[in-house]
């Protein structure tokens, strides 16, 4: 008996491990291509594609689409300022452009150039009504003679593609791609089970699907049919973390193109071009993302051809840019260092897409530089906050540190106090137009260790004789409960979605500077005031229970979140009459057009920068700071002067209000109309829409005057935000009294001030 | 004789004692070297750093419970696993059956122990809904003092099929004679166990508190899972105050701390090392 | 009567070691929504208690299909772990052995300083040796590597102190008869030695295999890249949120463990026992 269970088990473990040895090993090549890459780039110290750009045609406003012809030309098809449309050819000297022929004149709003020398147009006309559209369908020939093809469908039309036997594909909205014979408008499904597509793309006869898992699927253009998945094609664009999700209409996360044999094709993801070889054991990066526009994040990938010569061509538009359209070119250069000399690590905690951008304008700007932005906490790795600072902390100590930190999230205190903080007061001073009042968040015996490049403030947006009676704290809490007295019934006091730690959240950091005495010790009386004025506001509005729901889905992690504490959200129910009181951070350009349009359309609602227990308080984000041990200071100092200019600083995009004051201003002036709408999915009556205007500079000045009036830095200290929040729940629910919930924080926080 | 072999068997032990040297032991001696300098700067701090430690109330706290940790969990571990093997010892039947399912816990990762911990004991897990049924009042057991006994019954959950098979073992090994002569001369159970039983387990007794300690070390792992980097004043132990000290870059003040964890352990090992020899 | 009141608290205490595995078994065959449901107490705010029943109402292997085939990463970090043990058991079996019996049955001087030298480095936790480590490790160029882990935990004397209990009690007389007829140290160890404290060594790696297999500051500290993680890493980073993945994945890497462990469990305890023999 004995025996025989031992020989049991060890056959159990054997197929265990067989299992695993087996399952594991095709996905075990992963590691190899990262290690091939390094190889390369350290093997070869010279040569990289560089990045040029091509000029369009004259007044050029709006490019379609751009192909390749079978003798190498690079067409585009280019709208100009009138809207007169045409097909252009790129000339031998690669700058300038000859007419092919033209375009129909209705608005276009799909097109392909096909490599035989025609194209494929999709036009549309709406009424005036906006309402009715109606599609047309033409096919042009070498010479442009047009010829309408009968298509009965009206469905909407997502991409058109040519195959590189002049073969069209077409994707409308719930169908399957479809090729399209342009002499009877007929529709052939040929390629089977594509049904889940979000986008597809055509290198030369081989159609590669993308689903909506993000999988690369390969079809054979001629037949329909379905090949082998290539393994190593998907390994490489996963592996290299670029991202797969159609974000929009004009623009695919990854486009491909034809090679000059068969079984050569060459892509392009935010991470660089790629070269494949079908079937082969690894794609090859030719052209590195981060070397050039294509590694921005507002740059959107349209078309890629590669050229006879090793050359590339890519037609982007760049969002920050006002969406304007790009011809790049990528020539080889055999001289050009593979990495550039001067090398600068950047680490932040959390991913930040606007240093992101940053880095790839500054790159832009000095073609010798290579910056690379390092996250210490990403959706890939998982590993928590504190893990990531001790990496951090380990890599530091090990003389392996970054040149540069954003200090949101790190123990700022103790790195100034061990004099890891590299003194920037003259970067400062150096630079100009920055809101000076910003600067002083992080600063030690007049020096200047951290400089924000964002921030918010806390704002409260109301009836004006409201607002005036708004001083501190107390006065607040008075003034909801009056206007809980005032209220029709259907209408809340304030934005209520939210349970005591959300209340908290948005009055936090109105309140907290003054918590926190000189040594560090917690001011208990103050926080107890607090969690008793938060009692009070949340008791005014008991709309909690009908979202009971709502917040068991959202995880720990939300609840302390931007989205939370920002005033945006709350402008919809202002507008919408279903609340009276609006309050929280206000950290981009479109809260304060909401707030504008609010209070331009609403009678007597005005805002103001929110009172709490400390006034005049301000939010520093995107703090950056050198290390003091690194070896590239003067590189860095170069880099940090350049994200206080306004260029760098107009990249906004959600990390906060620029510290610039030109570039504050201008996009706040750049901001465009747009309607905003939210509704919930169970409840027909929440939907709610608000047409947001332009703001005008009155509006502006008068919030730059608020900005220049703050002066006191919100505290950034993250476990006393989560002690603080965590007991607000059980406060307001009544479980604990305020001296109690002060007496948890203190507990939580006596540890780490022992320290 | 004697002589001849003087010296024999130390090439057994080089190859070990190399690696050893290289690779614990020098990193060792690199954190003794620390905790008399200053952490970032390098520059030589006396015993400074020792003297910022000791007065520390994070540190005293942390060594506070740490041996209380150690006085209360080693003692109890010893005497359950002791009773359980006893218990074990005079059955005649399922014994294999039952030594696996006790041992089983050893072979859990901590990973899986916590997050069965976090459903029972968070606020409203199953403990509350277990005690809210019998008419009880709940807490939030993580955050209450009640968090160092959750600490202790995970140490226990884990380590006491493995004691107590160490203890089994031992029992085994003491002659069924003894017993026998015993019994014939009058001994009752408990003289028995007092006067065979007992001193015939002393060996052991060594062993089995040498790696029960160190399995304690062990538990910091589940705590810091469960519960983060600050947990309940009870819960908080030297470990984790090293972990934060080094997140700080307070290297200095950790590497005092070691040290002198370090020489508590050393000393404890001396103590033991004699009472068994 | 004794027997019968004896049965009880072994009854309870096999319940309580044992719950943990049902806990995890049942939750790895419940789909999504119905564990969100039983915890639904304890993941978000809603009031109540958590339940959870002992066996799912609507058992499903979805967790288990979307680890063992959606997932590749787990199958890597498995493998891994697996690298890693195997490495460590390898290398500890070769140094570990030779040192053990050197301390058991050598006479070189200082022994007992030298041992008792082992078992203080031994206690010490690791956040002691972290920083030293890395740099150690970073000067070797073995950062970011299985191999610089590996050769770290190799030299562990854990299995020292182990194996020295068994290799002790090899009876000193047949030794000093081995000599006496002419036989090496080297075939004195070989032929009388490695027999005699087999079980030893069985015990010494069942133990430092589970020892190995959750091994997680090691591999949080010195590895940077995902793909080299072991799946003692994986575990922890599913939270509350997906934990209909983190039943299955803990069931799955507790599975080897199990395995590992009854097999070895004879060799333990005999080992175990002939170790507590009075000398």
């Amino acid at each position: 008996m004995k025996h025989k269970g031992k020989r049991i088990i060890c056959r159990a473990l054997a197929a265990v491990l067989a299992l695993g040895l087996f399952t594991g090993c095709g996905t075990d090549t992963g590691g190899a291509y990262e290690e091939q890459a390094q190889e390369k780039k350290s093997d070869k110290a010279k040569g990289r594609y560089l990045e040029s750009d091509v000029d369009f045609p004259e007044n050029t406003d709006r490019v379609l689409a751009m192909g390749k012809l079978e003798d190498g030309t690079i067409r585009i098809a280019a709208e100009d300022s009138d809207g007169a449309k045409a097909v252009w050819n790129l000339q031998e000297d690669g700058s300038t452009w000859e007419k092919g022929y033209d375009l129909p004149e209705k608005y276009i709003y799909k097109m392909a150039l096909s490599p035989t020398g025609g194209a494929f147009v999709v036009c549309m006309e709406t009424d005036e009504s906006g309402e009715t559209e109606k599609k047309w369908f033409y096919q042009l020939d070498e010479s442009g003679t047009m010829k309408e093809v009968p298509v009965n469908s009206d469905e909407y039309v997502y991409f058109v593609r040519y195959t590189q036997d002049g073969e069209l594909l077409m994707q409308q909205q719930n169908q399957p791609i479809c090729s399209l014979q342009m002499e009877t408008g007929e529709r052939v499904e040929k390629f089977s089970g594509a049904d889940d597509g979000s986008f597809f793309e055509t290198a030369g006869n081989t159609v590669y699907m993308v689903n909506h898992d993000g999988e690369i699927l390969p079809y054979d253009g001629k037949t329909g049919e379905a090949l082998a998945k290539d393994e190593a094609l998907s390994e490489t664009i996963s592996q290299s973390g670029a991202h797969t999700d159609l974000r929009s209409m004009e623009c695919t996360p990854l486009v491909f193109a034809g090679g000059k044999e068969e079984n050569e094709i060459f892509f392009c993801s935010e991470k660089g071009i790629y070269r494949y070889i079908k079937n082969g054991s690894m794609a090859e990066q030719v052209v590195d993302g981060a070397l050039s526009s294509i590694g921005s994040p507002s740059t959107g990938l349209i078309s890629l051809e590669a050229a006879d010569n090793n050359e590339f061509y890519l037609l982007a538009v760049e969002a920050d840019d006002d969406y304007q359209f790009h011809l790049f070119h990528y020539v080889y250069s055999k001289d050009a260092a593979v990495v550039p000399e001067s090398q600068l690590r950047v680490w932040t905690l959390h991913e930040n897409t606007e240093l992101q951008q940053n880095i790839s304008q500054y790159q832009k700007k000095n073609p010798e530089a290579y910056v690379n932005l390092e996250v210490g906490v990403t959706q890939d790795n998982g590993v928590t906050d504190s893990d990531a600072l001790k990496n951090l902390s380990t890599e530091i100590m090990a003389g392996k540190g970054p040149d540069l930190l954003v200090l949101d999230g790190l123990p700022v205190d103790a790195y100034m106090e061990k004099g890891m903080l590299e003194d920037v007061t003259d970067t400062v001073n150096q630079a100009e137009g920055l809101f000076s009042n910003l600067m002083h968040s992080v600063e030690q015996d007049g020096k200047i260790y951290g400089i924000p490049l964002r921030f918010g403030m806390p704002l409260v947006v109301g009836s004006r004789e409201v607002l005036e009676n708004i001083q501190d704290l107390q006065s607040f809490a008075d003034v909801v409960e009056e206007l809980k007295g005032m209220k029709e019934p259907q209408r809340s006091v304030y934005n209520s979605f939210y349970n005591g730690a959300y209340l908290a959240a948005q009055i936090y950091d109105s309140c907290s500077p003054v918590w926190l005495k000189e040594d560090g010790t917690l001011e208990e009386d103050l926080l107890e005031e607090f969690y008793t004025q938060l009692n009070r506001i949340y008791d005014t509005d008991n709309s909690v229970e009908d979202y009971a729901e709502f917040y068991s889905g959202i995880s720990e992690r939300g609840v302390y979140s931007d989205f939370v504490s920002s005033v945006g959200g709350g402008n919809m129910e202002l507008y919408n009459d279903r609340t009276m009181l609006n309050f929280g951070n206000i950290l981009s350009v479109t809260d304060l057009a909401m707030i504008h349009t609010t209070t331009e359309e609403k009678e007597g609602i005005s805002y103001k920068p929110l009172a709490g227990q400390s006034t005049h308080v301000y939010v520093p984000r995107s703090i950056m700071g050198i290390n003091s041990q690194s070896g590239a200071k003067q590189e860095a100092e170069k880099f940090l002067a350049f994200l206080l200019t306004e260029e760098a600083q107009k990249a906004s995009m959600g990390m906060g209000l620029p510290v610039h004051q030109k570039a504050l201003e201008s996009s706040a002036e750049g901001m465009e109309e747009s309607t905003f709408t939210t509704s919930m999915s169970n409840d027909p009556d929440s939907y709610m829409e608000m047409h947001v205007k332009k703001l005008d500079s009155k509006t502006v000045e008068e919030f730059t005057a608020y900005v220049k009036e703050a002066d006191t830095p919100a505290v950034a200290n993250e476990i006393l935000r989560n002690a603080v929040l965590e007991q607000a729940d059980d406060c307001v629910q009544g479980n604990l009294t305020p001296a109690e919930a002060v007496g948890k924080v203190s507990e939580k926080i006596r540890l780490y001030l022992a320290e | 004789m004697k002589k001849k072999y003087r010296g024999c068997g130390f090439g057994f032990v080089l190859p070990s004692l190399l690696g050893v040297l290289l690779f614990i032991a020098v990193p060792f001696f690199d954190v003794v070297r620390r905790s008399f300098m200053k952490a970032a700067s390098g520059t030589w701090a006396g015993l400074s750093n020792y003297r910022m430690v000791f007065s520390n109330t994070a540190f005293q706290t942390a060594a506070g419970n740490t041996l209380r940790f150690e006085a209360v969990c080693i003692p109890l571990l010893l005497v359950l696993s002791l009773a359980a093997a006893l218990a074990l010892y005079g059955l005649e039947r399922h014994v294999r059956l039952l030594k696996s399912c006790i041992l089983f816990p050893m072979a859990v990762p901590a990973a899986s122990v916590v997050l069965l911990w976090k459903v029972l004991f968070h606020e409203n897990g199953l403990l509350g809904g277990l005690m809210h049924l019998l008419h009880l009042p709940g807490a939030d057991w993580m955050n209450t003092p009640w968090a160092f006994w959750i600490l202790v019954f995970s140490y226990l959950w884990k380590n006491l099929g493995y004691d107590m098979v160490l203890w089994l073992a031992g029992l085994s090994g003491i002659p069924i004679s003894l017993y026998e002569a015993a019994q014939a001369d009058g001994a009752g159970r408990w003289q028995c166990f007092r006067y065979i039983t007992l001193p015939n387990l002393l060996p052991s007794l060594f062993t089995i508190s040498v790696l029960s300690v160190l399995n304690s070390f062990k538990v910091f792992r589940e705590a810091y899972l469960a519960a983060g980097d600050y947990p309940h004043e009870s819960m908080y132990l030297l470990q984790h105050l090293f972990n934060n000290w080094y997140r700080d870059l307070s290297m200095d003040k950790m590497a005092a701390g070691a040290v002198v964890q370090a020489g508590v352990i050393f000393m404890m090992v001396l103590l033991l090392k004699r009472a068994w020899d | 009567m004794w027997k019968k009141l004896k049965m009880i608290p072994l009854a309870v205490l096999v319940f309580v070691c044992v719950y943990p595995f049902c806990f995890l078994a049942a939750g790895s065959l419940m789909g999504k929504g119905e564990i969100q449901e039983c915890l639904l107490a304890v993941m978000g705010d809603a009031g109540g208690y958590a339940h959870f029943p002992w066996l799912p109402r609507y058992p499903t292997c979805q967790s288990y299909v979307e680890i063992l085939l959606d997932s590749p990463e787990f199958f890597v970090m498995f493998w891994n772990s697996v690298k890693l043990t195997a490495g460590v058991l390898a290398g500890q079996f070769l140094f570990g052995i030779l040192a053990a019996w050197g301390f058991a049955k050598g006479t070189f001087p200082f022994r007992k300083i030298l041992f008792t030298f082992y078992i203080l480095l031994m206690m010490m936790p690791f956040q002691v040796f972290m920083l030293s480590d890395y740099l150690l490790l970073d000067g070797l160029h073995m950062l970011d590597t299985h191999r610089g882990i590996v050769l770290l935990c190799i030299f562990s004397p854990f299995p020292v102190f182990i194996m020295y209990r068994f290799f002790h009690q090899v009876p000193q007389a047949l030794v000093e008869a081995a000599r006496l007829d002419g036989a090496s140290q080297w075939q004195v160890f070989w032929h009388i030695g490695l027999p005699g404290g087999s079980s030893g060594i069985l015990s010494a790696l069942v133990l430092s295999f589970l020892e190995y297999w959750s091994l997680l500051e090691q591999p949080m500290t010195f590895l940077k890249s995902k793909k080299l993680w072991p799946l003692s890493l994986y575990l922890p980073n599913i939270g509350l949120e997906d934990a209909q993945a983190a039943f299955a994945a803990s069931v799955i890497a507790l599975i080897p463990a199990v395995l590992v462990f009854l097999a070895g469990q004879d060799y333990l305890e005999k080992g175990i026992m002939a170790a507590a023999v009075k000398e």
